[in-house]
């Protein structure tokens, strides 16, 4: 069985149910409407990012289901992505954000971990500054506030 | 998001937020000082779990006790963080006598999720670097065992009034702060040097105090003895509780209970009775199984059936053995009633273990042998971590230092079973190596650049005989270890230690390096190991290998994960050449690569 979603620039994906159901947005909604042939609308994500999203599910469709843990480590691990996952990643950064929000919106729990990691990755081991300039961040600090902060993180500094 | 803005973390805290979670509170602290929503958004999370023990707390704590300008600078410093950043805090972890009293003076530490006190005698001994620190020596090897710490022993009479003062007021300030959280505390550590401060209240006070904690789910209490019954009756969600067992307490049964440690030894008959008190029961934890003499009494004279412990089995998925000895006559009836047992903390593995757990335990995923100070290969494990090996198909972790196998039966042993394996810290010894006499004379041939047959010496053919075959031989073993594809952690080896105490210091004496293990070159065949795709750490401290700056290349470019090292750090003072290389090896890896943690030495 097949299902038909629309991205926000109007473009049909024409996908199976089982992929289409790696979405747990999706997975409601059908739930929801029963069987029914009408496409589902995605306001949110254009056909660029839909593509990849769809990709990332083809390739994960017969993954098991994440139940998630009750005592989740706060502190996750962010160098386990899979090669396949890593290779995917390697998009650009707006393209990279864009797939994020869409995991978020479209509720793709494996993808968005993914996509996170990936960021944080990026984020390891950098000064604020290289921080700033991989982000396109404008530091709105002014230096006094700059100065307690640095003062106020002191002991969050690695041994 | 409006349209036609590309999205970025600076637009979306909440995605700013999901990313925090993958990010350590150093890494934490510089991305909040990059602007003003990033130190907004991630400030709760780099504050949501504080340790005392952890990143430059410990040096904090230890500087702010001089009662020096500088050390009250620090105090007031540490005040304002907490006043300002304290109500982030959702799991403490305390073992300073200033984090509680700053904690609970803050106003802002009330909606704790986690409260986790340790021993405050080291953050008693570190703070009075100056003070009667032989004292508190004592009284820590008054203290035995957790039973014997019971409230009101009066171990406190060499301290001074001050420090009495003080101890006094950390304890009621803990009180306090736990009474601050009773309503959102899901977790709670009472640990056995709180009884140290003060004479603590009444038990039955102590009872009211846990009683108010309804949202208590973990309980682990070595501060006086608990009657396990009592306490889950009183807080009936707990799910995980540590405690004195009794044999002979009501049959009430507690469905909620998924850990017990017993932190004492059991013997079969009450290991049984709890089993079934609780049903649900998936990790338990003890001391060491107890061998009463009683038993074979009761076989003449039962008090239970004995088909009663005979033929039960139990949905336990984990054991943990916390003592350095185990018996093992009553072993194989142990494990037997476990047929889902998934992970197992031993003492060590012996050959009878092994053939048990490969019997019994089919399903087993991690064998860990317990944490030591002092490392020593043990003989009678020799070659047990093969029978894991080649028995238990789902082994994910088989973490056994001071096993050993030997090279003849590693190349003997069928195949191994074990194709999910991630985790090998085993040593591999009897690999024939070179000897001292073979190298020179290898030495000299290559310097002569004689290669030609006839100028041989018998001496030189017997040494590039020999030097074909211990490479061949090292090469096979590899290969052997590059089935395990899966592997994330591989240690070859570990320095044997002897710990030391000398009054308050501990130190350790690392003895020499074991000469008949793999030389891990890439002529002797490293390069089998290419197919560690998966490769996070590697290990080869106490391995007498020959690792040079080509083979450190190689392992950089053939384990793209590789995030840690352990055996280029220095064991002791030694000035040996074998020393003195591994401080060079490991200056040249920080220098390509500083992201690659170099772990172990001292």
């Amino acid at each position: 069985m097949t299902v038909i979603l629309v991205s926000s620039d109007n473009q049909d994906f024409k996908v199976d149910k089982e992929v289409a159901e790696r979405s747990i947005l999706i997975k409601n909604m059908l739930e929801d409407v029963g069987e029914s042939d009408s496409p589902i609308p995605l306001p949110n994500v254009t056909s660029a990012v839909l593509t990849k999203v769809i990709e990332y599910c083809e390739h994960h469709r017969n993954d098991p289901v994440q139940v998630p843990e009750e005592t989740d480590d706060p502190r996750k691990r962010s160098n386990d992505i899979e090669e396949w996952d890593m290779k995917f990643m390697q998009v650009d950064q707006e393209m990279l954000f864009e797939i994020i929000l869409a995991a978020n919106y479209l509720d793709i729990k494996p993808l968005l971990d993914v996509g996170c990691k990936t960021v944080a990755n990026i984020i390891k081991g950098k000064t604020p500054e290289e921080i700033r300039k991989a982000f396109n961040i404008v530091n709105d600090f002014t230096p006094e506030e700059e100065a307690q902060i640095k003062k106020e993180n002191e002991w969050a500094e690695d041994r | 998001m409006p349209k036609g803005t590309s999205p970025s973390l600076a637009s979306v805290p909440e995605l700013l937020e999901l990313i925090g979670r993958y990010l350590t509170p150093p890494d934490l602290a510089r991305c909040a000082l990059t602007c003003r929503l990033w130190h907004h958004t991630l400030s709760p999370l780099l504050w949501e779990t504080f340790d005392d023990s952890l990143y430059s707390w410990p040096n904090i704590m230890l500087a702010l006790n001089s009662e020096t300008d500088a050390g009250r600078q620090l105090k007031a410093w540490v005040d304002a963080l907490f006043s300002k950043y304290g109500h982030h805090i959702r799991t403490l972890r305390v073992r300073h006598y200033y984090t509680v009293l700053v904690a609970s003076e803050c106003g802002g530490c009330t909606r704790l999720v986690s409260l986790q006190s340790f021993d405050f005698a080291e953050g008693l001994s570190k703070a009075q670097e100056s003070g009667p620190g032989w004292c508190l020596e004592t009284t820590r090897t008054v203290v035995p065992t957790v039973v014997e710490s019971a409230i009101g022993v009066e171990l406190s009479s060499w301290r001074s009034e001050a420090d009495k003062d003080r101890d006094l007021t950390t304890a009621r300030r803990f009180w306090m702060l736990l009474y601050l959280n009773s309503s959102t505390l899901r977790s709670l550590r009472l640990d056995k040097s709180l009884s140290k401060l003060c004479t603590l209240p009444s038990f039955d006070l102590l009872d009211k105090i846990l009683t108010s904690l309804q949202n208590l789910k973990e309980l682990s209490n070595t501060m006086y003895p608990t009657d396990v019954d009592r306490v889950l009756q009183q807080i009936p969600s707990l799910r995980s509780i540590t405690g004195c067992p009794k044999r002979d307490t009501s049959s009430a049964v507690f469905n909620n209970v998924r850990f017990f440690d017993a932190l004492t030894g059991m013997d079969m008959l009450t290991i049984r009775h709890y089993l079934t008190k609780f049903p649900n029961l998936d990790c338990l934890c003890l001391e060491r199984l107890i061998h009463r003499r009683s038993m074979s009494q009761q076989q003449q004279q039962p008090i239970v059936d004995q088909d009663d412990i005979n033929n039960v089995s139990f949905q336990l998925s984990e054991i943990r053995f916390t003592a350095d000895d185990f018996p093992h006559n009553h072993s194989r009836l142990l494990f037997s009633w476990f047929p889902h047992l998934r992970h197992i903390t031993l003492d060590r593995l012996n050959e009878c273990i092994a053939h048990i757990i490969v019997t019994y335990c089919r399903e087993l995923e991690t064998f860990r042998q317990i944490e030591k100070k002092e490392v020593f290969l043990c003989t009678l494990s020799t070659d047990t971590a093969l029978v894991l090996l080649q028995g238990c198909p789902n082994l994910k972790v088989l973490d056994v230092y001071e096993s050993q196998i030997r090279a003849e039966s590693l190349l003997a042993s069928p195949p191994w079973v074990c194709k999910k394996l991630e985790t090998l810290r085993c040593m591999i010894t009897g690999v024939s190596r070179l000897s001292e006499e073979d190298i020179t004379t290898l030495n000299n041939l290559s310097m002569t650049g004689s290669n030609n047959n006839v100028f041989l010496t018998k001496q030189d053919r017997h040494a590039l005989r020999t030097a074909r075959e211990t490479m061949g031989y090292q090469q096979r073993i590899l290969e052997r270890l590059a089935k395990l594809t899966h592997l994330k952690v591989l240690e070859l080896g570990f320095k044997r230690r002897k710990h030391h105490q000398y009054g308050r210091k501990e130190d350790y004496l690392y003895v020499d390096h074991y000469s008949d293990t793999l030389g891990l070159t890439m002529a002797s065949g490293l390069g089998q190991l290419a197919a560690l795709k998966n490769l996070e750490m590697f290990g080869f401290e106490g391995c007498y290998h020959e690792i040079d700056k080509p083979e450190l290349d190689w392992m950089i470019k053939s384990w793209p994960r590789l995030r840690a090292m352990r055996g280029l750090r220095q064991n002791g003072v030694s000035t040996s050449r074998f020393e003195i290389r591994k401080t060079e090896l490991r200056s040249y890896m920080q220098q390509i690569r500083r992201d690659i943690q170099q772990l172990g030495g001292k």
